[in-house]
């Protein structure tokens, strides 16, 4: 019974759902509902300040639970804080979505909650077993927010697509989780490494193969290039609000299933996984930045933008070392508020938010949603003082210290070319004559989830060190470095 | 005398078919099927390698992936009855309003 | 001494930028945005006086120190500082800004608020860049710099602006990640040092042992980063596209204060911290230099348009400036640092009077021009004087620097020297060949006829800069006095720490493989 309170914010959010779904047929509009998502967020996250393991010998180990499948440690509280945000940023952005596209509201928001329940799930497994079937629920809510306007038929192509390319993603991740527990006789992480390492298992070649398989599977979940194809058409299918909540927290949430699996369950193998993950990150960086300089549909743009995202994430991780790890999460942390806050101006400006051209002027006719473009673009290129260069910086270092100098200027490089297509839509914004009137007013939920998402935005960027003291209670570590130092305990 | 081998040689042959019929076939029920197979081939890799290590947990494993399994086919099935109320065509080269 | 000037000196201009956000951009309320801008900008002018006034002349350290702990997890101070390199710096940026501010007061209506805005944070972010003592702190403000620039020449500036804004950021941005890679490989450095901490605190760095391998690369990714904002020739391309479409205002901040970071990043970070690297690499920037001097002031001769023959002006006189700091002794550095501050007056003042002959006629062809002695007899005894200063005639402010540079080129490697010295008589071709056919001979063209001399707000904004240039051109020791010992500081850590290498017995800087 004790263990239960650590899985306090999960129960929280998928009761939520349940009681949504029961009294379905009685909500009519989004408003009340959403309301009462972003207060089950809300709960989850207080309530995983109230019950925090005690950390008996050294501070911030890792703690598991449920017969060693769940961790209750600083990482998975570092997640599951990220993804109460965004499913309550999410939750506010859809409001009028919503209603205007006459969706269902509780069962919208029923999906939403489970999903981020099935994020929650993946970032404190502590067994590949508990890790797939958190992966899955998050992904199953997925395909059907994608397709839930089942009256757009580009809604339905994006669902089909993104169903197909992601099962079969998920068949390959489990068929890696079939071989490694072939070799190792274990699915829980600690098992798994000292298997590894006291039987020397470090080249059986099941070992590879179960490798190479969970990485490709866990790559289409964050979009790493050769897995990336489904997102820009998944991103321009689905409504906007889905799309943010998508390229916030399943992008989130598969980064941190990747990061415990491999400092956590496979650190024998770091050699391995590092230039499996390198291959990723330089493909994901450059294939990202350059196709996303063509497109003419913000969404798209966005969805090539996270891709080159991913790649830059992901050089913490290639380090292999906690110390990179921590760039990583830090990296995933600021990307979901930042990518939320531009998704948020796309929402915010309705119908015409999608067509790139449609931003020209936008600066003369709505002065402050322009500037909060503005902010966003700004950090996802990586200027100082916003928190994406912060992001940046700490990926970008952790490469250099562990000696990936080609990785670390290939990622200058990009950010270079990403700075032009982030500031073409700076350059229709501020330079360019106005197109017809003035975009309707900012609805008050969306204005809310923005002022958050700019407010992350900046402060990320002045006093980087505070998030982890918003997110993890001090017992369980004090920096990000400090949490994933505690994932290889 | 039937080994562990044969039950993973068995298995990855069924992957692979799985693989190929998402690769090859272009009527998006097979796709679906062949998915299943794929699933369906991991769990006798479980089952194998389960009875193999005479530990329980790769029967328990399957169970669940059953289960996902199903839940996967039926959103697989609901989104595709959406499409084809669209489309009346079950070929997804007939998909053409998204770019690949 | 306990209040903060230097913060200050970055604070106030971000306040008064805040304060403008919450007064309505309407056309009432013009006169109200154009003053606080005005008031705010000239009490950092005030300040950087003050700064000047309380400064210690005789002492070559930094003085006004202020450090606070920022990212203490990678070792990132909040740390700022002014010595004498970087306090007149500090004051051509507190003294060029008010008149950017006055010179658009006829030319700018459109979107004036932001156009105020943004000419304030750029002055935080001009005053960030040359106290910051802590590199990520530098990068900070360096990069953050480039936000306003690109909007005052994207929004306000002429025809092709879109163009050039988007170039200028592309060039600047793509110099200046290569630098971040090489602060954050120093501070990897260091992490590898005995302490085992990160740091980007500049006095630990200046103490650190480069390898020669790496100082190699370092000083290349510094150099470049500086080589572009400079701009050296090969890489100077940006600059005549972003002068040419940039507003006037813009134009005089750009050349005014911007380009002297490149130089002023050579002396402050580049040299400093890769002794070795950059006396092997000084012959061939003094060779870029040389090249630019000519190749700036030929390219200068041909040019039909005014601002874009100020421009590579820029590019010429700027490579004195590199020159004399590559040769690294008291004199060259002396005059380098001089001539930073002349070629922010004296180019400040031509791209002013462009601007103002601009206003008049909306065109800045040369051709377009003529004759204008009789009609504007004024303004053009004010160009005179700054042509004459620009090309650097004795009693002016322009000759001080350039003798200098001359002087300390000349005696580190005479045939440059010379060469340079040409530059110094094409100047005078190109500027005095574009003076006589703008104001000299007959009125060409009916329109110049009726033009209006300068008016009480004009001279408000140039006066300033002609006496600068005179006071510059007679009272040099007043403004060398203070940078001697620094310069002399610095040229004492370059070559020491090189010839300690000397004589541990590894004379030559190996290119690594």
């Amino acid at each position: 019974m004790s263990d239960l309170v650590f899985l306090l914010p999960e129960l929280v959010l998928a009761g939520t759902a349940l009681v949504l779904i029961l009294i379905a047929r009685h909500v009519s509009r989004a408003q009340a509902v959403a309301v009462s998502v972003v207060v089950a967020a809300m709960a989850a996250i207080f309530s995983g300040w109230a019950f925090t393991p005690e950390a008996p010998e050294a501070p911030a180990a890792m703690t598991v639970v449920f017969g060693g499948t769940i961790a209750a440690d600083g990482y998975a509280r570092f997640f599951k804080v990220l993804f109460a945000a965004t499913l309550a940023l999410a939750a506010l952005l859809s409001v009028k979505h919503v209603d205007t596209e006459r969706v269902p509201p509780a069962e919208y928001y029923a999906l939403l909650l489970l999903a981020s329940t099935g994020m929650m799930l993946a970032a404190s497994a502590a067994d590949l077993l508990i890790l797939y079937l958190g992966l899955e629920l998050m992904i199953l809510c997925a395909y059907v927010l994608v397709g839930i306007t089942v009256n757009r038929p580009i809604a339905n192509e994006a669902a089909i697509k993104y169903f197909l390319l992601g099962s079969f993603a998920s068949a390959l991740l489990l068929y890696g989780i079939a071989l490694v527990y072939g070799v190792t006789g274990a699915t829980d992480f600690a098992a798994i490494a000292s298997a590894v390492s006291e039987r020397n298992l470090t080249r059986h070649p099941f070992m590879l193969a179960g490798l190479a398989l969970m990485a490709g599977g866990l790559a289409f979940k964050i979009a790493a290039v050769p897995f990336h194809a489904w997102a820009p058409d998944v991103y321009q299918g689905a409504s906007a609000p889905v799309a943010a909540f998508l390229a916030a927290g399943s992008k989130a949430a598969g980064l941190a299933a990747l990061v415990r699996v491999c400092l956590a369950a496979f650190a024998p193998e770091q050699r391995i996984w590092s230039e499996m993950l390198a291959g990723l990150a330089v493909l994901s960086m450059i294939v990202g930045s350059l196709l996303a300089i063509s497109q003419t549909n913000m969404k798209r743009l966005l969805a090539y933008s996270s891709i080159a995202h991913v790649g830059y994430a992901l050089l913490g991780l290639v380090t292999g070392t906690p110390d990179g790890a921590s760039a990583t999460i830090t990296y995933a942390f600021i990307y979901s508020f930042m990518t939320l806050g531009a998704f948020g101006v796309v929402i915010a400006l309705g119908e015409r938010g999608e067509d790139l051209l449609a931003y020209r002027g936008l600066a003369a006719t709505a002065p402050v949603t322009a500037a909060l473009m503005f902010l966003f673009l700004l950090s996802l290129t990586g200027i100082p003082p916003t928190a994406g260069f912060v992001a940046k910086f700490a990926v970008i270092l952790s490469a250099v210290r562990g000696g990936h100098v080609v990785l670390a200027v290939v990622a200058v490089m990009c950010s270079v070319v990403s700075a032009f297509f982030y500031l073409r839509v700076a350059v229709m914004m501020y330079m360019m004559e106005p197109q017809g009137a003035a975009p309707a007013r900012v609805p008050g939920a969306v204005a809310a989830a923005l002022a958050v998402a700019a407010f992350v935005t900046i402060v990320g960027g002045i006093l980087p060190d505070t998030f982890t003291a918003w997110t993890v209670p001090p017992s369980l570590g004090k920096t990000p470095t400090e949490i994933t130092r505690a994932l290889t305990r | 005398m039937v080994s562990l081998n044969h039950y993973l040689v068995l298995s990855a042959i069924l992957f692979a078919i799985g693989t190929a019929g998402v690769f090859v076939r272009r009527n998006l029920i097979t796709i679906l099927l062949s998915i299943e197979i794929m699933l369906n081939a991991v769990n006798l890799t479980f089952v194998a390698f389960g009875r193999a290590l005479g530990a329980a947990d790769g029967q328990i494993i399957v169970f669940f992936v059953m289960t996902v399994a199903a839940a996967e086919a039926a959103v697989g099935l609901a989104i595709v009855i959406a499409l084809f109320r669209h489309r009346e065509s079950l070929n997804p080269d007939s998909w053409t309003a998204l770019k690949w | 001494m306990n209040f903060p000037i230097l913060t200050s000196l970055i604070a106030l201009p971000i306040a008064g930028a805040v304060l403008l956000l919450f007064i309505r951009d309407e056309e009432r309320n013009e006169p109200l945005i154009r003053n606080i801008a005005l008031i705010v900008s000239v009490l950092v002018f005030a300040e950087t006086l003050l700064l000047w006034t309380r400064f210690n002349p005789a002492s070559a350290d930094f003085q006004f120190v202020e450090r606070h702990a920022w990212i203490p997890a990678f070792g990132i101070d909040y740390f700022v500082g002014v010595d004498g390199i970087s306090l007149l710096l500090l004051v051509l940026t507190g003294f060029l800004t008010p008149i950017a501010l006055l010179s658009s007061w006829e030319s700018v209506h459109k979107r004036l608020k932001m156009f105020c805005v943004f000419i304030l944070l750029l002055e935080s972010a001009m005053m960030g860049v040359f106290v910051s003592l802590d590199l990520f702190l530098f990068y900070v403000f360096w990069d953050a710099m480039l936000v306003p620039m690109y909007f005052l020449i994207g929004i306000w500036g002429y025809d092709r602006r879109i163009y050039a804004a988007v170039k200028f950021i592309l060039y600047t941005m793509a110099g200046s990640v290569l630098m971040l890679l090489a602060i954050l490989g120093l501070a990897y450095l260091h992490s590898q040092g005995t302490t085992g901490e990160y740091t980007f605190d500049l006095l630990k760095l200046y103490a650190m042992d480069v390898p020669r391998s790496q100082q190699f690369w370092f000083f290349l990714a510094f150099a470049l980063a500086f080589a572009i904002k400079v701009p050296l020739f090969p890489f100077h391309t940006w600059l005549p596209d972003a002068h040419v479409e940039a507003p006037t205002a813009g134009s005089v901040i750009l050349a005014g204060v911007l380009l002297k970071m490149g130089t002023y990043g050579l002396v402050r970070f580049a040299f400093p911290l890769f002794p070795e690297a950059a006396s092997f690499f000084a012959p061939y920037l003094a060779g870029l230099a040389v090249i630019g001097i000519i190749y700036g002031a030929l390219v200068a001769m041909v040019q039909p348009d005014m601002k874009k023959l100020v421009a590579y002006s820029s590019v010429s006189h700027l490579g004195f400036v590199v020159l004399g700091i590559a040769a690294m002794n008291t004199q060259g550095v002396q005059g380098a640092v001089y001539q930073m501050l002349n070629h922010g007056v004296s180019t400040g003042g031509l791209f002013l009077i462009v601007g103002m002959l601009s206003d008049r006629r909306h065109t800045r062809l040369i051709s377009e021009y003529g004759g204008l002695k009789n009609v504007v007899p004024r303004l053009v005894a004010v160009f005179f004087l700054i042509t004459l200063s620009s090309i650097g005639l004795p009693g002016l402010n322009g000759f001080v620097g350039e003798f200098l540079i001359l002087l300390g080129a000349f005696r580190w490697d005479p045939r440059l020297a010379a060469l340079a010295a040409t530059g110094v008589i094409l100047s005078a071709t190109y500027m005095l060949w574009m003076f006589q056919r703008v104001n000299y001979g007959p009125v060409t063209d009916e329109k110049n006829a009726k033009l209006p001399d300068l008016q009480p707000r004009e001279w408000l904004v140039i006066a300033p800069i002609v006496a600068i240039a005179i006071l510059m051109g007679i009272f040099p020791n007043l403004f060398l006095k203070p940078i001697e010992p620094s310069v002399n500081r610095l040229i004492g850590q370059v070559s020491q720490r090189s010839s300690q290498r000397l004589q541990a017995g590894n004379s030559e800087l190996r290119i690594p493989n």
